[in-house]
């Protein structure tokens, strides 16, 4: 999966909670300490995306002056970083040796590492102002499920009538496994929408038609914007189409193993993620008006 | 043989050398200027007046001897992370040391050239804030390193004495903070006036 698409949804997910699930929506809690963890599978399990929100008497918590979330497997570890869009969203792309190990999550002090985007030498001037109150505070794991496999539609399959069914199959033999979600970008449209999001049942039928008029989800403008500025490097923005005659579409299936957060958290949900995906071709006799 | 070549050299750069009865060999200048600083790895750039003062030696009617300083204005620039807000200050001054070029065509202003090595104190000053979430403050670093300095210019009055130029000047200081990953060159274009005295 594209790295900039990946981070798109992330950031969606844990900034808004795009969602239509009400279990995902819930609010966090207004005392102690809450979480929103969420960590992406590259396809060939080499690396995972992982990024954080954290809250504390329901507020964001903001982590500045070097106190950073250092997510770690073995010897790998990345420290995440905020967003732009959102300072309190934190991120980052940590190498994997082994997808099924967990990957452990801590709070620490890394003041160089906190500066190290900066254009001038911040690692020999920088306000020390040594480890903030949240560092050896907080700290968690998480364990993804075993890999999920697009087996339906193939990539390069081409649909021409906007009437046609995409069936989309996925198989996974993972028992932990709580919901399936499948997303598709729409790069003539420069839209990302999620089409289902529900059981590990095997298999969803939509229509073409339906791919491109489906906008029942929630955060949707967030997520195109986000997903268009990673695309075009921030100098465009999304429009919308009104006639739909040729597109390539990426269709995405994720699945997902959701946790409670334990001691010290008192709300939050963890969510590891697997994916696959599979590019296929709209080339419609009819132009769709939209 | 290089004996040989040294001395044609010295006889060179000492044949023409003033006479008792002609001005002093020395000479001081000051001036002052304006230009434009660069820092390789920041995007902005700085304008901004600078002094000098120099002091030079005329070993005969092309060729000197010259020692100066360069002071340039302090400079500061801002910018913001998810880390924090910080802002910084540069202050910059040279020394330098080298030969000078002085060529008086007919029927036009005479041309000065100065080709200078320059040591150079480079200093940063950060101020950290992080919007009421941790404690402000501040640090600071220097660097010295060594670097160039060119003068190209003309006379453009004379008289007794004193005489006045309108020069060019560049200074390149390279590889500043160099045990960082994220040293940088510092350089300085810009137009100084200068008044010389020679007793």
């Amino acid at each position: 999966m594209n790295r900039s698409i990946l981070l798109a949804f992330m950031t969606c997910l844990l900034i808004s909670g795009c969602s239509d699930d009400k279990a995902r929506e819930r609010a966090p809690s207004n005392t102690g300490y809450s979480a929103y963890i969420q960590a992406l599978l590259s396809d060939d399990g080499k690396q995972a995306l992982v990024g954080a929100t954290l809250y504390q008497d329901g507020n964001k918590i903001t982590l500045v002056a070097g106190d950073m979330i250092v997510a770690r497997q073995g010897k790998n570890s990345v420290a995440l970083k905020g967003a732009k869009e959102e300072i309190t969203f934190y991120s980052g792309w940590l190498p994997l040796n082994d997808p099924l190990q967990p990957v452990e999550f801590d709070i620490e002090y890394q003041p160089i590492t906190a500066r190290e985007d900066r254009w001038y030498p911040a690692d020999i001037a920088y306000v020390d102002n040594g480890p903030g109150r949240y560092v050896g505070e907080l700290s968690w794991s998480l364990t993804f499920p075993q890999r999920i496999l697009l087996s339906a539609p193939s990539s390069g399959t081409l649909y021409s009538f906007k009437e046609d069914l995409i069936t989309i199959q996925w198989n996974t033999e993972s028992a932990d496994v709580d919901k399936v979600r499948i997303n598709a970008s729409l790069e003539c449209l420069k839209e990302t929408k999620q089409i289902y999001s529900g059981s590990n049942s095997g298999e969803v039928i939509i229509t073409v038609e339906d791919l491109f008029r489906n906008n029942a989800q929630t955060a949707q403008d967030i997520l195109a914007n986000l997903l268009v500025q990673a695309l075009t490097l921030g100098l465009a923005s999304g429009t919308s189409n009104t006639r739909v005659t040729e597109c390539n579409v990426d269709i995405y299936v994720v699945a997902e193993s959701e946790a409670e957060l334990g001691n010290p958290f008192s709300g939050g949900t963890i969510v590891a993620s697997q994916s696959d995906n599979a590019t296929i071709r709209i080339n419609l006799t009819t132009p769709l008006e939209l | 043989m290089r004996l040989t070549i040294f001395g044609f050299t010295l006889m060179a750069l000492t044949t023409n050398s003033p006479s008792a009865e002609a001005a002093s060999p020395w000479y001081a200048a000051a001036g002052v200027g304006y230009g434009k600083s660069d820092l390789s790895s920041w995007s902005g750039s700085h304008d901004g007046p600078y002094g000098l003062i120099k002091i030079g030696y005329h070993l005969n009617s092309l060729f000197g001897l010259e020692v100066g300083g360069l002071m340039f204005e302090t400079f500061s620039t801002s910018g913001e992370d998810p880390t924090g807000q910080y802002r910084l200050t540069f202050e910059k001054h040279d020394l330098y040391f080298g030969p000078t070029l002085r060529y008086e065509p007919q029927r036009f202003l005479p041309i000065q050239a100065t080709l200078g090595i320059t040591r150079s104190r480079f200093s940063m000053t950060v101020k950290e804030s992080f919007w009421d979430l941790a404690p402000q403050g501040s640090a600071k670093s220097s660097d010295s390193v060594t670097g160039v300095y060119f003068s190209i210019g003309m006379t453009t009055f004379e008289k007794n004495q004193i005489s006045s130029r309108v020069m060019l000047d560049y200074v390149k200081r390279p590889d500043i903070f160099s045990s960082s990953p994220r040293s940088f060159d510092s350089k300085e274009r810009g137009i100084s006036l200068q008044l010389l005295w020679q007793p």
